[in-house]
Formats: structure tokens, sequence, C-alpha cells
């Protein structure tokens, strides 16, 4: 009489522990105490863990889930790491089995679960293996099922952690390789790697978030974009980008209007020596700034002016004054210039009526007194760099919100550890 | 939806500042303007006058 058994009692421990993983299954790990037992020779004990700590993960050995379809049972359950310069990054390998798909892991990374298969037909060329990476000038490729994959990264991983039934013989501080590749597309959300341990295999991983709800499971939130995490555009954006771009159109026309906005009037035009000694302005706008500007067309020289402004009533607005100087050289790369021809002087009026300004040339240089002057008066001069900034900061929030498709596909290939070679 | 409310109101409130402050000049008047504004004597070199704004 044959039969299938469905638990046995721990040859070292003799805790209770179930049976689930088919009949491939060559090891099996007490959860109790740690020992791992030989599946093919009556559970005979091969070596003891003991201590071994729990890696966080919501799964449990027995719990069953559909995929695609399929029932899958969790059998086993791996912690694995990898050390680097920078830290040690940890993740959980869940063993699945179905009596009739086989075995399959679930990997928990970070809040996000990924599904891995082994694959039979093999991407053409040879196995990838690090030393080929190492020796590569471009990212290794391979082509399978109609995609081109690049190399993505290296993984050398170690086990910390055994509990359930295997396939194999894992142990604590078993080591292996794990090449992946991933196709060059934006929005691929699966991968194929290059397993290298005791034996060779290839895999295709595959995001999986709907895992949770198969196995009924609640899954920590991630905290980093995951390389095969698909984009998916957070709620609100197509408003946002639309809202944010109005903004920044707005605030440019403000900008524009403010700065071209206000009367523009030429008060004088000639030498410094036809200047009157005294102008007459009237301002009917007096709850926004009036604005001179001094234009000198100088070259290889510098002025100096005095000037006055008195208000309607005699009070003094100003008693103060300007200099241009311009001075250039050079040529082609190595042009130079120095200071402006421009010069201004804004001044907020009290009441509105004729004001008084006077202006003189106090001093110059001699290349300067023959150089035409023009003064221009503008009323109602705004302050558009307020307006400009806005602008910058709308056009900003628009382009952040359009970008987030590309920079999470930064972020998805921020984790690949290729770096170019500089020429 | 009342997210989108607060950063509408946020960003209509600095849409609404920064024409104000534009319109109105705010910060564009020379500081060596104002009533009462009384040259005090060169500071010595090109453009570089003394005002004192009472």
């Amino acid at each position: 009489m044959t039969g299938t058994i469905s638990a046995i009692n721990c040859t070292n421990c003799g805790a209770g522990l179930e049976v689930l993983g088919g009949g491939r299954v060559v090891t099996q790990v007490c959860g109790y105490c740690g020992a791992r037992l030989d599946a093919t020779d009556a559970y005979a004990v091969l070596s003891v863990h003991a201590g071994l700590k729990r890696p966080e993960t919501p799964f449990k050995l027995g719990m069953t889930g559909q995929i695609d379809g399929v029932t899958f049972t969790i059998i086993g359950i791996l912690g694995l790491q990898e050390a680097w310069d920078g830290g040690v990054a940890h993740w959980v390998d869940h063993i699945l089995y179905s009596p009739t798909h086989g075995y399959a892991w679930l990997t928990l990374e970070d809040g996000h679960i990924l599904l891995t298969r082994k694959i039979r037909d093999w991407p053409d060329g040879s196995f990838v293996t690090d030393r080929d990476v190492a020796r590569a000038e471009t990212r290794p490729s391979r082509f399978w099922r109609g995609e081109t994959y690049v190399y993505y990264a290296t993984t050398n991983w170690k086990v910390d952690f055994v509990e359930g039934e295997f396939t194999w013989r894992p142990e604590v501080g078993h080591r292996g390789t794990s090449i992946s590749l991933m196709p060059e597309g934006r929005f691929s959300d699966h991968m194929i790697a290059y397993a290298h341990s005791e034996e060779r295999e290839i895999e295709t991983t595959r995001y999986f978030p709907e895992a949770a709800a198969a196995f009924g499971v609640e899954l920590p939130r991630p905290s980093k974009v995951h390389a095969l995490q698909p984009y998916e555009p957070a709620p609100g954006k197509r408003f946002y980008a639309s809202w944010f771009g109005v903004l920044t159109v707005i605030s440019v026309l403000l900008a524009i209007i403010v700065m071209e906005g206000g009367g523009r009037e030429v008060l004088f035009q000639g030498t410094p020596d036809q200047l009157p000694p005294s102008l007459t302005i009237p301002i009917a706008v007096v709850d926004r700034p009036v604005g001179l500007q001094f234009y000198q067309d100088l070259s290889q020289a510098w002025a100096e002016y005095e000037m006055t402004i008195v208000d309607p009533t005699g009070q003094v607005l100003a008693e103060t004054g300007r200099a241009i100087s311009y001075y250039s050289g050079g040529s082609g790369d190595d042009a130079w210039s120095e200071g402006s021809r421009y010069e201004s002087l804004v001044f907020q009026p009290t009441v509105s009526g004729d004001y008084r300004l006077d202006v003189a040339l106090a001093e110059a240089s001699p290349r300067a007194q023959p150089a035409p002057l023009r003064l221009t008066l503008q009323e109602g001069q705004g302050a558009s760099i307020w307006t400009w900034g806005a602008a910058a900061l709308f056009g900003m929030a628009t382009l952040w919100t359009l970008s987030s498709s590309w920079r999470h596909r930064m972020l998805r290939w921020n984790g690949s550890d290729w770096v170019e070679e500089d020429d | 939806m009342g997210t989108r409310i607060i950063v509408m109101a946020i960003s209509l409130l600095i849409l609404g500042g920064a024409g104000y402050a534009s319109w109105y000049g705010i910060g564009a008047v020379s500081s060596d303007t104002g009533v009462g504004s009384v040259r005090t004597g060169s500071g010595g070199g090109v453009g570089v006058a003394r005002v004192r704004v009472k």
C-alpha cells in the first residue's frame, strides 16, 4: 500500500511539521529547532541551525493562494541578504508549490512582491556570468521571446534564514550569484536572471502585487521604487499639470503686462550740455512708482549726473546722483565689457500734479560729453520680478508633474550597478 | 478633492500676491529716494552717492 505523508515529527526536536511540497522535496528545515532534515532518508538530521532570526514577512508556511488561476502553497521560506560597501539589503524568498504546475518563488523586497519561475526556453547566447559582465564594454544583452534584455545588476546573495521544504539543500551561509537583465522598453514589468549557485538556472521575474490579495496578507509600504514596478500616474496628475500650466501662462502674461504697462515718455534727448536746468513731470497716478531711465551711448567713457526731484507741494523726493559707464575690449572669445549704458531711478509719487526734475552733468570723462543722452519717464513702474518668480514656481510645478513618468523610469534604473567607462 | 482645493487656494494666493506686488512695484523704489531725502556727499568713485532719507 502506498500513500502520501501529510505531516511528520521533527527527528531532532519532535515538533509536528506539515509536508506540503511534493515529490521533488529533498530537504525539510524545522521552524522550531532549525534542524535540516533529509527528506530522502527518513528525515535524518543533516545539521542544525540554532537561533536563526526570522525575517519579517506576512507570508507563512502552508498559506495558499491563486496565481494565474492555479492554487499554490507556500512550502519554504528563505531569508537572503546582500552586503556591499554601502550596507546590507535583505529580502525573503517564499517557495511555492502546485501539484500541477510545480515550483515558483514569491519574493518580498521592501514591500514589493515579485513572482519568479524557471524558464526552459533559454535566451539565445551564452549563460551570462559575472566575469562576462566585468569584461563587457557595454551592457550585456540577450534576446528572449521577442524582446531585448540588457544588463541591470549583479546580486551576490547569501542565505541567512531557512524554514520549510526545498528541492535542494539550502543552509545558512549558502552563497550564489544572480545576474539580472531588464527589457529596454519603458514599461516592462519583468526581467530575466541568470542564477548561478550549485547549478545554473535562468529565471523570469515579474512584479506581482496581486499576491497580497491572493494570499490574504497585508504588505508593508515600499520605501523605494522597485526596478520592476510599473508606472502608475498619481491621482490628479492631469488636473495638476493643467492647473499649474495655466497659472504659468497667466504669470508670464502678468509679468509682460507689468513690464510693458504704464506710459513711457521721452523727457529729453540730446547731448548732456543741452540738458535744460529743470524739467516738468506731470504725474496723475500716485499709487504706483514712477521710473526715470537714463541711457547714454557711451563707449570707453563715464558720466555722473546729479538730480533733484521735487513734488508739487515742494517736498524733495530725491537729491541724488546716477553714474553711467561703459568700457569694453578684446575680440572673439576674449571680448569683455564692463558697466552699462543704462541707469534708472524709481521714486514713489506723493500727490498728483507737476513734479520738478533738475538734472545736471556733474562729472564726466572727455568722451562722454558729446555722447547722446536719453531720459525716459515711466508712470506706473512695476516690479515684474514677483510675477516672473511666480511663473518660475508654477513652471517648475508643471514640469515636475509632467515628468513623473520619466522620473519613475530613472528611479527604476537607478538600482542598476552598471557603470559606463569613460573614454 | 480636498487636496486639490487646498493646492488651488494656495497657488491662487501666490499668484494674487505676486500680481499685487508686481503691479504696485513692491521693492522697485530706489533706496535713495523718499520724502526729504538729502544728498550727503560723494563716497568717492563713479556712481557712489551718499544719500540720507529722513
